[in-house]
């Protein structure tokens, strides 16, 4: 009988910790690779019970037989090609279809033909001779590894056939052929190579073509300008010197396990995208990042995701029978309310991204210190927010508990590592910002005691006591706001453009979306200033959350702070009923 | 999942010495638990794209 993969309770503790370990790595790709094996075995097991025509492809047995081959022949090369991220996620897409019938788009001869492409890119790599018909999408046929041929084609769906020879590969489809170049990484007349980067002893791919990079798809291919490979290469190169000088642990970790970046654009310019996936270990999604460090906490964020994914298939970390699923608890770095899982996946991420700025701020110098600080006491209080939820809030189950109480430990241990009292400041405040505006946007006081405390207030009686029954989540729609920690992060990062800001005002809230003067006088420290205006932003949009949470900012009024949905749900039903506004400071008093 | 000798073991079974032709054929009991645990999360495999934000802010 086969062995199952094991997980030591030592490198299990090491992770809950934020400990980097490229043994770890390895044995969690390793874990992946078997996975991607299983799934590849369960495709071919229920494709071969719904038994789907596969025309104008060969059957899967027959691809599967090349794939033999190609192992056969040089193991090394296929198992490249099997280990690469996007194997796993299309064979779980395909598993989960044909466990639905077969049903959707696109046509399920397409879909099923991922392996065809699979085995087709194992047997060049591997040096086989064969021919193979593989399936192409708006005339490019993708090759997992290699690169991408235009053969054009009028369908979206179509066919080719691939020839190879002592070397030598034909790609030959409806409209058009394409002879592969000798050298496969070189560009040529209808191919377009996949490009790799290199990143330490290695190398990384830098995928802008396969129409499954970003995870769904399929897309069109968005090449690169030369000039933008460039100066990724340049900023990779970099980020790994600052790796390996500051951060080796991180450093080999990456090594042993990132295969695959894929290049978008940015949200903003404080907010690089990045983005992976539960079921591709090793790949990201990623805008270039402005500079080394906060590409490396991107690819520290990412990865942490990575490992996490496959961690979850060879453990439950959260108890399969408990509520997990439902999204309803607040994760500090989204906007909207998120399930365990997901909760569990920030935590872990951020974990890993607070550790890596608390090695980073003593080894940066000026500028870049205050900022890795100002993250650091960002990330750990968010992160110890999360971890003690999901030990509240959440099921985990009884590894689950071990894993997260390891983690709450380290994160008070962290907590209590001083840093200078404005950064712990605006930390602390950006972070009850965002608390503060989440409440506000998704939870409502029951109707009958906004009725009760309205109805008190303009009788001019005492408040009642107020229930303490949670209030109910009803989530709203859309992103919300971040103009004041957008405006935090220049105070920091660029004090020169601040004091542009502070001068000019007017230029400030052209600049960053949403924000109001109320907001620089916020995070200019003068909460008087600053209450005074979003006091007189409530009286022209008092359903404004951004407003209410700014108020709550500048007046630290008991009750805004911990309950501010209930203070405006009483202004909005008293302006209701009377038809003026309350003031707000008179009726957070008197809730509180 | 057990535990033994400060190691978890998992369901999924350990293929790093198996070869692709014996794996199209092998009815190892092993391999048999971890096909059912890929279908059973295939089936409601929910997560998906993990972004630092909702979809609806990119």
């Amino acid at each position: 009988m086969l062995d199952t993969h094991r997980v030591s309770l030592t490198n299990l503790d090491a992770m809950a910790a934020g400990r980097s370990d490229a043994a770890v790595v390895k044995q969690l790709g390793q874990a992946d690779r078997s996975r991607r094996l299983t799934l590849l075995r369960a495709v071919l097991d229920a494709a071969g019970e719904l038994n789907p025509p596969m025309s104008p492809l060969p059957p899967l047995d027959e691809a599967w037989t090349l794939l033999i081959e190609a192992q056969q022949r040089d193991p090394a090369a296929t198992d490249r090609v099997l280990a690469h991220p996007h194997t796993g996620l299309w064979a779980a897409n395909v598993l989960q279809r044909l466990g639905k019938g077969g049903a959707g788009d696109p046509p399920l001869w397409a879909d099923l033909g991922g392996l065809h492409r699979l085995v087709t890119a194992a047997a060049i790599r591997a040096g086989h001779d064969f021919r193979f018909r593989v399936p192409v999408w708006r005339g490019r046929l993708m090759l997992p590894t290699l690169g991408l041929a235009d053969v054009r084609s009028r369908r979206d769906w179509d066919f080719a056939q691939v020839h190879a020879e002592r070397g030598h590969v034909l790609v030959r489809g409806p409209f058009g052929s394409v002879q592969l170049p000798d050298d496969s990484s070189a560009e040529g007349p209808g191919w377009l190579p996949l490009r790799s980067l290199p990143f330490g002893d290695g190398e990384v791919f830098l995928d802008d073509i396969d129409p499954y990079r970003e995870f769904d798809g399929p897309l069109p291919p968005r090449r690169l300008e030369a000039a933008e490979v460039a100066r990724w290469a340049e900023i990779l190169n970099a980020t790994w010197r600052l790796l390996t000088e500051h951060h080796p642990a991180i450093a080999a970790e990456l090594a042993a396990g990132l295969t695959t970046l894929v290049p978008r654009a940015a949200v903003d310019r404080f907010t690089p995208y990045s983005a992976s996936h539960n079921d591709v270990f090793g790949s990201l999604v990623l805008s270039r990042p402005p500079d080394a460090t906060t590409f490396a906490a991107t690819l520290v964020h990412e990865f942490q995701h990575s490992k996490l994914g496959v961690l979850l298939v060879l453990v439950d970390l959260l108890d399969p029978a408990g509520d997990n699923d439902s999204a309803r608890l607040y994760a500090p770095w989204r906007d909207d309310p998120r399930p365990a899982l997901g909760l569990l996946h920030g935590a872990y991420s951020f974990l890993g991204v607070t550790a890596f700025y608390r090695e980073h701020y003593p080894v940066a110098k000026g500028l870049a210190a205050r900022a890795a600080q100002f993250e650091f006491a960002y990330r750990r209080e968010q992160t110890a927010h999360a971890v003690s939820t999901l030990l509240a809030d959440a099921v985990p189950s009884a590894l689950g508990r071990r894993f997260l109480t390891t983690a709450q430990e380290k994160l008070r241990e962290w907590g209590t590592e001083p840093l200078p009292a404005d950064i712990t400041h605006a930390a602390g405040r950006a972070n009850l910002d965002h608390r503060l505006y989440w409440r506000l946007r998704h939870l409502r006081v029951a109707d009958g005691v906004v009725a009760e405390l309205t109805e008190a207030w303009l009788r001019g009686r005492r408040c009642p006591l107020v229930p303490t029954t949670p209030p109910s989540l009803v989530p709203a729609a859309g992103p919300a706001g971040n103009a004041r920690l957008t405006l935090t992060r220049t105070w920091l990062t660029d004090p020169d453009l601040y004091d542009v800001y502070r001068a000019e005002p007017e230029l400030a809230m052209a600049e960053i979306a949403g924000m109001s003067d109320a907001d620089l006088a916020l995070v200019d420290g003068d909460t008087t200033t600053a209450a005074e205006r979003y006091r007189h932003q409530l009286t022209t949009t008092p359903d404004s959350a951004a407003a209410w949470a700014g108020f709550a900012l500048a007046t630290r009024h008991p009750v805004l702070v911990s309950r501010p949905e209930l203070v405006s749900a009483v202004h909005r039903e008293v302006r209701h009923q009377r038809g003026a506004a309350p003031n707000p400071d008179r009726l957070a008093r008197w809730l509180g | 999942m057990g535990q033994a000798r400060g190691e978890v073991t998992t369901r999924m079974v350990d293929l790093s010495t198996v070869s692709l032709a014996d794996l199209r054929l092998s009815d190892d009991p092993a391999l048999r638990r971890s096909l059912r645990l890929v279908a059973g999360r295939a089936e409601c495999s929910r997560t998906g794209v993990l972004q630092n934000q909702a979809p609806d802010a990119r």
